[in-house]
């Protein structure tokens, strides 16, 4: 049994994570949202679309997009451009339109340069980002990435994640499945499977205070949030909403702005 | 004398064709028994390629690779013993599992070896007990009903049984969940450390890098970026970046953190160092 009676809205314009552990559940769950799965107990609904319901699939499926993990597997043509436009030319659209979308596409995942050249010659990242733009050309409103990072460099994974937010920043709703915590923290609302059931389901804030119960569902606090919880133990006043190297930067350089008696860098000195 | 040693290393795949493609320019590096060395590079710098090499399953194009002072592309080369010395464990290796059982599937390589029933049982089960696989519960199960995770344990076992001096992986942790992460690279640290493996290891994690290997070897469009202590190659921030790497997290955090102006140690790789030198620069005790 992989999904055991979960229960979970998700609003237009949300930005979320969904992670857990190997085996629970994650994608099984990612694969109900646009009816590539169908429940074998209870419903789905899309945009007040019902996935069990065969004549509504492909309008569910133009709704909600989605990357998987191998960039490999996922292009089809032999040119970038012709990659993006075979979702639009399925949808019969006439060809000013089609150019138009392919145009769009590119340009929202920043390749629109490398429009003539063939996907295998492209790095991971940047595969990806083509296959993200495939989805975007059929206009969905939801993009999920079921692992659409854990085979990418560290190169290809912020470039990815780059172009989501910024998708997300548009109105695309993103759903981003993940085993990697500190690209969790980078979403609004982060949902936390374990054994097909919801463990944990809040902001980051909230998940990540649960450092016990994250180890109990094979996962685990990244180095950052972990830092930030030493120094709090030793005393310093660090918000426990910080998760990120940015976040940990502005709020160590603000205390050092407000102890004066803090040590000047002297250059060339550690 | 070094272990493995590669000379003015190149390597050209389909060389003469069209599909020509240069994997590997003038390489050269050693690597001393007992080391610990990670291998960073962005996808396509060639990292894959030169593993294959340390254990003769390329040759070079042009160069020398030798194993043990032995030159790979010598015909009169054992590469078999070569083998033998230098197990290689591939990327999603549990994808090689084969056979019925999970004590068969081990005990694949060593029986090729020519051993008794006797030595076999001892290798397999030597082997499954150095990655934490209880032999006795486990050994007649299919290694299919496994978890991804275990999945990959009993691979490396398999490769451990031929009792190997050198250790390769390439990226031993891609796909497993934290736990299972930290699992795997324990066993593989334990194995270094108690069984005195020398242990080469490909990785894309930075933090992964930083807190087993000791000594980082960089590869970038097929050349050798950087060579140095862990401590060493991580100070290059900027040119690591611009290869499309990164520094681990503690460490990013620091080299910011100077940037802004606070008097904390740039070189901190660990949790501990971080959390002293910004209490240090903070004043904070």
């Amino acid at each position: 049994m992989a999904l055991r009676g979960v229960d979970l809205t998700i609003s237009r314009g949300e930005f979320v994570a969904i992670v857990g552990g190997n085996g629970s559940g994650k994608s099984t769950l990612a694969k109900h949202f646009n009816a590539l799965l169908l429940p074998t107990e209870g419903e789905v609904i899309v945009d007040g679309l019902n996935t069990r319901d065969h004549a509504a699939t492909w309008e569910i499926r133009q709704r909600v997009g989605m990357v998987f993990q191998n960039p490999d597997n996922q292009l089809v043509a032999t040119v970038v451009e012709e990659d993006v436009a075979f979702g639009p030319e399925n949808l019969g659209l006439p060809p000013a339109e089609i150019i138009r979308r392919v145009d769009e596409a590119l340009a929202a995942v920043d390749m629109l340069e490398y429009r003539r050249r063939e996907p295998h010659l492209l790095s991971g990242g940047q595969k990806q980002r083509v296959a993200v733009a495939g989805i975007l050309a059929m206009r969905p409103q939801c993009l999920v990435l079921d692992e659409a990072t854990t085979m990418l460099d560290p190169q290809g994974q912020r470039e990815v994640l780059g172009t989501i937010a910024r998708l997300n920043e548009q109105g695309v709703t993103v759903i981003h499945i993940t085993q990697d915590m500190d690209e969790a923290a980078l979403f609004r609302r982060v949902i936390a499977l374990a054994d097909g059931r919801v463990a944990l389901d809040g902001s980051p804030q909230d998940v990540f205070r649960s450092g016990d119960e994250l180890e109990r569902i094979r996962l685990a606090l990244p180095p950052v949030p972990v830092l930030a919880e030493r120094l709090r133990r030793d005393g310093l006043p660090l918000a426990s909403s910080i998760f990120t190297v940015q976040q940990l930067e502005d709020a160590l350089t603000q205390l050092a702005r407000k102890r004066p008696q803090a040590s000047e860098r002297v250059d060339g000195a550690h | 004398m070094a272990l493995i040693e590669c000379e003015n290393l190149s390597h050209v795949y389909l060389k003469g064709s069209p599909m020509e493609t240069v994997a590997l320019t003038g390489v050269t590096l050693s690597i001393d028994t007992g080391e610990f060395v990670g291998i960073l590079g962005p996808t396509g710098s060639g990292k894959s390629t030169l593993i294959q090499h340390f254990n003769a399953l390329l040759r070079p194009t042009s160069g020398v690779v030798r194993v043990a002072g032995v030159a790979t592309n010598d015909p009169k080369a054992d590469l078999r013993a070569i083998r033998r010395r230098v197990g290689l464990v591939f990327q999603y290796p549990e994808h090689q599992l084969f056979e019925e059982t999970v004590y068969e599937d081990v005990a694949f390589g060593p029986r090729n070896l020519g051993l008794d029933e006797e030595g076999v049982r001892e290798r397999v089960d030597d082997a499954l007990r150095s990655v934490g696989i209880d032999g006795s519960k486990f050994g007649q199960r299919s290694p299919f009903s496994l978890s991804g995770g275990e999945m990959r344990r009993v691979a490396i076992a398999g490769v451990l049984a031929m009792s190997p001096q050198v250790l390769v992986l390439d990226e031993p942790a891609a796909g497993l969940d934290p736990q299972g992460k930290v699992e795997i690279l324990n066993r593989i640290r334990d194995l270094h450390t108690s069984r005195h493996l020398t242990v080469i290891l490909i990785t894309h994690s930075m933090d992964d890098a930083a807190q087993l290997t000791r000594r980082l070897i960089v590869l970038n469009k097929g050349r050798l970026a950087m060579d140095g202590s862990v401590r060493e190659v991580f100070a290059r921030a900027e040119e690591l970046r611009g290869m499309g790497l990164g520094v681990p997290a503690i460490t990013e955090l620091v080299q910011r953190l100077r940037r802004r102006g606070l008097s904390v140690r740039a070189d901190a790789l660990t949790q501990d160092e971080a959390q002293r030198t910004i209490k240090e620069a903070l004043a904070w005790n």
